[in-house]
């Protein structure tokens, strides 16, 4: 027992960390690259606009001419009406997440029984998703031309209209957002079918054969067992598109740039336009900061609608 | 061993960004830099010995060996290979490296980028850009102004482009820009026909003979319009309003910069607008020209149209249907008339402006050499380069012939006198008073002109589309160019 304690005495004291300050330093050496990458780029560019947010920044003229102008840009939004458009555009492109998911859903769940050609209508669903944009942008307004294009050429058969009195589609300001939540839509499709497919899969099989067993219909198992449970993913893809919606700018650019008028202006797009061609940079900034909040709150409000309506 | 792995991979991730970090300019001529072939000259008070001063000719440029950093978007490689060598040919040791920023194909998009790289300081000496995009770089203080280097080198500035030029080229009392090239309006015809059928354009017309000609020509029918608009070129029709006197925006009594859009002169060429394409239909609409990309001269040239209203290089644009593959030989005579005159006030006014000029970017590091070469460019090449040269040293009319008259294909077959003689001359021709000149277009609010015209760009299809009356968009016009130019950040 006594060699026991000799030994003991014997260890000499550690100098420098202790075993858990050595855990951490080694932590955060490891995670070093990564934390410089997102000090710079990203921590960096936030800080960095939030100040500039609360200034007359000007790219061209350069931040030695930099001037505090206190809520000045906050103020000019008052009133702003390309701003004013931008929002209500937003809002109303809004409309297309719902629809996607609910088309999504429903095409999903029939995907996800044993239909037949199913991988190929995965396949085929999924394509515009992953489709150059510039690609997708020229072959929609081909079709969606007004007098020339395969779509009106439809309505005005069917409807048996003169084509000048079909919709003007992309280059009328009452069908602009028509039309591009119809490509938003289309576009986005693939992706939502996708991700609830593979949310289906890890329903047990279980809950439906119980239910069945129980008497339930295929529309009372859609609606009590499928629906709930694909909630989470639900609101992962309500989540991830309104932030999508609202930040999107690259698409309406090469298909309208925001036109007619302002009929398809976004907040994307306004804020570009106000940093880089009007060099109103530090405007651009502060909008920036406003379609930030826009999307913390919605976002907030969709995550608080989960924890009370989702099953985990 | 993993240990050591990320020590490397953080220090990599540092070298990165100390590599990604640019240099700051050197300031100019004055510390000129020691020998060296690489363009940035960033750390050129190091390399020159401070003690021994610039070495710099009679002239004020330097002896020593030096790169001028060029970036423009309206060259080939090619021809900007020829303009250097001829440049290098003068000043050996002054060499000058081109880099064509036309990547995306969207102009705006190449300004965009073209900005970011002078807002992050990137050495960039020469540039060239049409007049209405550099007056908002000259305006923001995105160049250096040239007096000094004008001084420098004794030019008499007004005696190599004249006043009209240099006001064009100033701004709050400091000259900016180098002039290029000109630019004019004309309408280009079917002769063929005309003369099947017996019309003969006059020398001056109206808007309303201009109409008539083309109501007579019209059969849509058979996909054949009377004239087609510019429909991607939405200033084009307002020249006409221009000559009449009339501009975007102007001063008011107080001095104040507002919007001018409830003017005759305006909405005559809206309404004419909209009744060529929607009311008498002798032209397809703005719309129906966006959507089906329908280029006017490509209908000129495959006879799908009589007129067009166009700049000078229609004619090449024409000889590319012609000579290129696969070649579309046209198989009418090619006219060109002036363009019509809107009221009395435009009668026997020419719309000829300045289109582009050279200037020196604020990141220049020899600013004096740049200007020298932007110069060169100007006054020594312009008629070798551009239809319209803005030199008045230049020779406009060997400049015309060879610019317009002359095409080598793309096989490299050159193909000359392509045009009945004069055609190429009337397409270049100012024959009566320049509108700048008989209205007194005020060059300081070029970068409200432009906020105007991106505004009547973004807004036109409003009206002409029937979702606006012309009062309403009128209206629109006034209040949106109006809260944009109380926005803006000049």
């Amino acid at each position: 027992m006594d060699d026991v304690k000799q030994n003991v005495q014997k260890v000499p004291k550690r100098k420098g960390l202790s075993n858990k300050g050595q855990e951490n330093f080694w932590g955060y050496v490891f995670i070093m690259p990564n934390l410089i990458g997102f000090t710079v780029f990203t921590l960096f560019g936030i800080v960095f606009s939030l100040i500039m947010a609360f200034t007359n920044w000007n790219l061209m003229k350069g931040l030695d001419k930099v001037q505090f102008v206190g809520l000045d840009n906050f103020r000019s939004m008052i009133g702003d009406a390309y701003l004013s458009a931008s929002l209500r555009n937003n809002l109303i492109l809004l409309i297309v997440v719902p629809i996607t998911l609910f088309l999504a859903a429903i095409l999903a769940v029939v995907m996800n029984r044993n239909v037949y050609w199913k991988s190929g209508a995965r396949a085929l669903y999924f394509l515009p998703y992953i489709t150059n944009t510039v690609a997708v942008s020229t072959v929609w307004q081909a079709l969606l031309h007004q007098t020339k294009g395969p779509i009106n050429s439809l309505i005005a058969r069917i409807f048996n209209l003169p084509m000048k009195q079909t919709p003007g589609w992309l280059s009328s300001s009452k069908w602009v957002l028509p039309a591009l939540i119809i490509i938003l839509i289309w576009q986005a499709l693939g992706y939502d079918i996708l991700m609830y497919s593979s949310a289906l899969q890890s329903i047990p099989a279980d809950y439906f054969e119980a239910a069945e067993i129980d008497g339930a219909n295929a529309i009372q198992r859609f609606f009590y067992i499928t629906v709930p449970l694909l909630s989470p993913m639900t609101f992962l893809l309500m989540i991830l598109g309104v932030i999508g919606s609202l930040q999107m700018w690259s698409f309406v650019q090469l298909v309208t740039k925001g036109g007619p008028g302002t009929a398809s202006y976004t907040i994307g797009l306004y804020i570009y336009r106000s940093g880089f061609q009007t060099y109103r940079t530090g405007y651009a900034c502060a909008l920036s900061w406003l379609l930030c909040a826009f999307i913390l709150v919605l976002t907030l409000i969709q995550w608080n609608g989960q924890k009370r309506f989702s099953i985990d | 061993m993993k240990k050591l792995i990320a020590m490397l991979l953080c220090l990599v991730m540092v070298l990165s960004m100390a590599a990604c970090g640019g240099t700051a300019p050197a300031s100019s001529s004055e510390a000129a830099p020691a020998s060296s072939e690489e363009a940035a000259p960033a750390s050129s008070e190091e390399e020159a010995p401070a003690e021994e001063g610039p070495k710099v000719d009679e002239n004020g440029l330097t002896t020593e060996e030096i790169t001028l950093q060029w970036r423009a978007m309206s060259w080939t490689d090619e021809q900007a290979a020829e303009m250097i060598a001829a440049w290098e040919e003068v000043h050996p040791n002054i060499h000058v490296v081109y880099t064509n920023l036309s990547g995306s194909g969207d102009q705006q998009d190449n300004l965009k980028n073209f900005d970011i790289m002078l807002a992050s300081g990137e050495v960039v000496d020469i540039t060239y850009y049409t007049i209405m995009e550099e007056y908002m770089r000259w305006m923001n203080d995105g160049a250096l102004p040239i007096d000094e280097y004008i001084e420098q080198a004794g030019d008499d500035y007004v005696a190599m482009f004249g006043e009209g030029a240099k006001a064009a080229c100033s701004f709050n009392g400091n000259i900016y820009g180098i002039p290029w090239a000109n630019n004019t309006f004309k309408v280009f015809y079917n002769k063929t026909l005309m003369d099947e059928k017996g019309i003969t354009i006059p020398d001056v017309w109206s808007i309303e003979e201009f109409t008539e000609i083309a109501q007579q020509l019209n059969d849509p029918e058979n996909g054949f319009y009377g004239c087609v608009i510019p429909s991607t070129w939405t200033d084009l029709p307002f020249t006409m309003a221009e000559n009449s006197g009339w501009e975007h925006v102007v001063r008011d009594e107080a001095g104040n910069i507002v919007p001018n859009y409830d003017d005759p002169r305006f909405r005559k060429v809206c309404q004419w607008l909209y009744d060529i394409a929607e009311t008498w239909e002798i032209s397809p609409s703005k719309a129906t020209i966006q959507s089906e990309s329908l280029n006017r001269r490509a209908a000129l040239a495959s006879g799908k149209t009589a007129m067009i209203m166009d700049g000078p290089y229609t004619l090449v644009w024409m000889n590319r249907y012609q000579f290129n593959d696969p070649a579309e030989p046209l198989d009418f005579e090619l006219g060109v008339a002036e363009l019509p005159y809107l009221d009395e006030d435009g009668k026997e006014v020419t719309f000829g402006e300045m289109v582009g000029a050279w200037y020196v970017p604020k990141t220049s590091a020899y600013p004096r050499e740049a200007y020298e070469f932007c110069k060169f460019m100007a006054v020594e090449y312009a008629d070798k380069l551009t239809y319209m040269p803005a030199a008045l040293t230049a020779d406009l009319e060997a400049a015309a012939i060879n610019g317009l008259d002359t095409f080598t294909d793309e096989a490299g077959v050159e193909h000359t006198d392509i045009y009945p003689e004069g055609v190429a001359l009337k397409a270049v021709d100012l024959p009566f008073e320049n509108f700048v000149a008989k209205w007194g277009k005020d060059y300081g609010l070029a970068a409200y002109y432009n906020i105007g015209l991106t505004v009547l760009d973004e807004s036109l299809s409003l009206y002409l589309g029937g979702e606006k009356t012309l009062d309403e968009f009128v209206d629109y016009m006034n209040e949106t160019v109006g809260n944009e130019i109380k926005n803006a950040n000049f």
